[in-house]
């Protein structure tokens, strides 16, 4: 009997507040999701959402003035949540990269990037002498596509190009070879050209490494070409997943479809589906579905009825009961005619 | 770059002493009564007071004095004494030796206080023992030394006979001796410079504790005391160190209010008692020796600086 691989890692109704003044206000509110060994997930939606804080959250971190209030975060079966700081440590950076979303301010100013690297891989006993550290700290950086290693390793952050330190932060990240490396929005600072190539040296690496991926952004287009499936987050709730394929060829939810129509129009295409209105108002969330302020579709039953996913083909997952109603490419005003 | 630093700053420090020295004579010129009148006492005659001015050459004009003194200090000739008839140098060294020693001692203390207190309440911040100590370093602050170290010597020396009130150096034979005898004039001034370099220390400690490079060093799976002490520190000290030099200037400052209170055998006594006696060369030796601590000082700390943040070095 052969049923699907133990996943890499199982994320199971996550909950995380955060500190606001004088009360705990809560900021990823039940999320699950897993990631399969060697696959990447994405996760869209827009600042605010809780997609940093999910992404920390898979390496058993919360930032300061946060808290878990829930849920568990099961890497290879153990619990991140419940593990010891000790544990974490040795979990963190060894079997977990992470890629932070500014490489610029995620370098130590103080320190040359070749020891911030081999700190890494000392620290988790990957070398044996020194000597075998910076061999394979300028092995990385050669793989990254850093031109001449040996100069860029004595080279302190600011003296690198946006994109120099976003590769120098990729072979920290993959020191150890991880088997699950988080992507906190990696190509957000930088330039279009310059995020292709990061994207190209990606694809490169997850072939040569093996790991899976957890790769967060706003940006559906990028998504779309570095991930086997695809999880879109609102107001800290995830409202729809699918694989990449099924999710723009067949999108659930209202907000996925804004989302792919404003993806559309930045790109010169104009569709039939209306673009996103408003902004995600945390303080002003229904009790029901989070987005029905926002949505196109909306009907009073909306506000009142929380929603969850609820699977709508093969894992294709959508959170909105009217999803069956909006049929593709409909345009709001027709509502009705069809 | 940090020797073109180097050089451009002692050019413009042997220029800020040749100010200060100028600056020094006109002060002490313009102060009423002479070396002479003070020297012979008042029950002097007329003549005998007239008599010393012309061997001390106090008769001259104020420009020919101080161009004759400089013409000798440039030259290594610090002069003799006008009151006690002694070269200046037997006279101010083992006076500065006394001080630099109590200095020395305060600042070492300084050091391990305000580094340990600073990474202890930023670690952490917003619980009891950060209150506590930030509570008690405002007080710290807020107190002029010679309060701290009248109340010191009444707690300390008076009420609860621990330490003793005075700092008699001649009677020190040993380095836990000379602990002992110098305890509360180095816990006053101690007390003033750690309050603020604490904060200092503090706040830029929490602020870089919350910076994205600590953020990353914790997941990059090192420990605490790593991330801590290699990633967070040394970026934190760089406003601490100006303040440590800011605080040695002061601290060639309040060693003259410290040395009183405690009857303390230094530099700053000297200068206190000379100012008394007009005695110009002794005054300018002393004002001349602090200025060039003070200034050292301070160039110590930005290279310090430079050498802890490479960004500032290539610029």
């Amino acid at each position: 009997m052969r049923g699907p691989p133990a996943p890499v890692i199982d994320v199971d109704s996550l909950i995380v507040d955060f500190w606001d003044r004088r009360r705990w206000t809560n900021v990823v509110h039940g999320v699950s999701f897993h990631i399969f060994p060697g696959e990447t997930l994405g996760m869209a939606g827009e600042s605010g959402c809780g997609k940093s804080t999910t992404a920390y959250a898979l390496l058993g971190y919360h930032r300061p003035m946060s808290r878990f209030n829930g849920g568990a975060v099961r890497f290879l079966g153990r619990d991140l949540l419940r593990l010891p700081a000790r544990e974490l440590q040795k979990i963190r950076g060894a079997e977990i990269g992470f890629v932070p979303q500014n490489p610029a301010t995620a370098l130590n100013p103080s320190m040359p990037v070749g020891h911030q690297v081999m700190e890494s891989l000392e620290a988790h006993g990957a070398c044996a002498t020194r000597r075998e550290a910076e061999d394979r700290c300028l092995g990385l950086f050669a793989d990254m596509g850093l031109p001449r290693p040996k100069v860029v390793a004595g080279r302190y952050p600011h003296q690198l190009s946006g994109g120099q330190q976003q590769r120098v932060v990729l072979a920290m990240a993959l020191a150890c070879h991880p088997t699950l490396l988080v992507l906190d929005e990696p190509t957000t600072g930088l330039d279009v050209t310059t995020q292709a190539r990061i994207l190209s040296l990606l694809a490169r690496l997850r072939a040569r490494y093996g790991m899976a991926m957890f790769y967060v952004s706003h940006n559906l287009g990028v998504l779309a070409q570095v991930c086997n499936r695809i999880t879109v987050m609102y107001a800290g709730e995830l409202i729809e997943v699918a694989s990449t394929a099924e999710l723009f060829r067949n999108p659930g939810h209202p907000y996925t479809r804004g989302l792919i129509a404003s993806l559309q129009q930045v790109s010169g295409f104009v569709g039939t589906q209306p673009l996103l209105r408003g902004l995600l108002r945390r303080d002003a969330l229904p009790l029901g579905c989070r987005f029905a302020p926002r949505c196109e579709y909306s009907q009073p039953g909306c506000f009142t009825s929380p929603q969850s996913l609820a699977t709508v083909g093969d894992g294709h997952e959508v959170a909105c009961w009217r999803w069956p109603d909006i049929p593709a490419g409909t345009d709001p005003a027709d509502k009705g005619t069809v | 770059m940090l020797i073109r630093l180097v050089a451009s700053r002692i050019v413009i420090s042997l220029f800020s002493l040749l100010v200060v020295s100028w600056a020094i004579f006109w002060a002490v010129e313009w102060l009423p009564g002479d070396t002479a009148a003070r020297v012979l006492g008042r029950e002097a005659s007329a003549e005998s007071v007239r008599v010393l001015r012309a061997r001390l050459h106090l008769a001259d004009p104020p420009l020919v004095r101080y161009g004759h003194w400089l013409e000798h200090f440039v030259q290594g000739d610090w002069g003799e004494s006008l009151a006690a008839d002694r070269p200046v140098v037997r006279y101010v060294f083992p006076r500065l030796r006394n001080t630099l020693i109590l200095a020395g001692l305060a600042l070492g203390l300084y050091l391990i206080l305000s580094l340990t207190i600073g990474v202890v309440t930023a670690l952490f911040h917003g619980q009891v023992l950060d209150t506590w100590l930030s509570v008690l370093t405002l007080v710290g602050m807020s107190m002029p030394e010679f309060v701290v170290g009248i109340l010191l010597v009444l707690v300390f020396a008076v009420a609860v006979p621990l330490f003793p009130p005075l700092a008699l150096m001649d009677q020190v034979k040993t380095f836990p001796g000379l602990l002992y005898t110098l305890s509360l004039p180095i816990l006053t001034l101690t007390a003033a410079m750690t309050a603020y370099a604490v904060r200092m220390m503090r706040d830029n400690l929490i602020e870089v504790l919350e910076s994205d490079y600590v953020q990353m060093a914790t997941l990059k799976g090192l420990p605490r005391v790593r991330v801590v002490l290699r990633h967070a520190l040394p970026n934190a000290l760089g406003p601490a160190l100006n303040v440590t030099a800011l605080n040695i200037a002061w601290l060639m400052g309040g060693v003259v209010v410290v040395e009183t209170v405690f009857n303390f055998p230094g530099l700053g006594r000297l200068l206190v008692d000379s100012i008394s006696f007009h005695d110009v060369p002794v005054i300018e030796a002393i004002a001349v020796v602090l200025a060039s601590v003070y200034m050292l000082a301070n160039l110590v700390a930005d290279v310090l600086v430079l050498v802890l943040n490479p960004r500032l070095r290539a610029s």
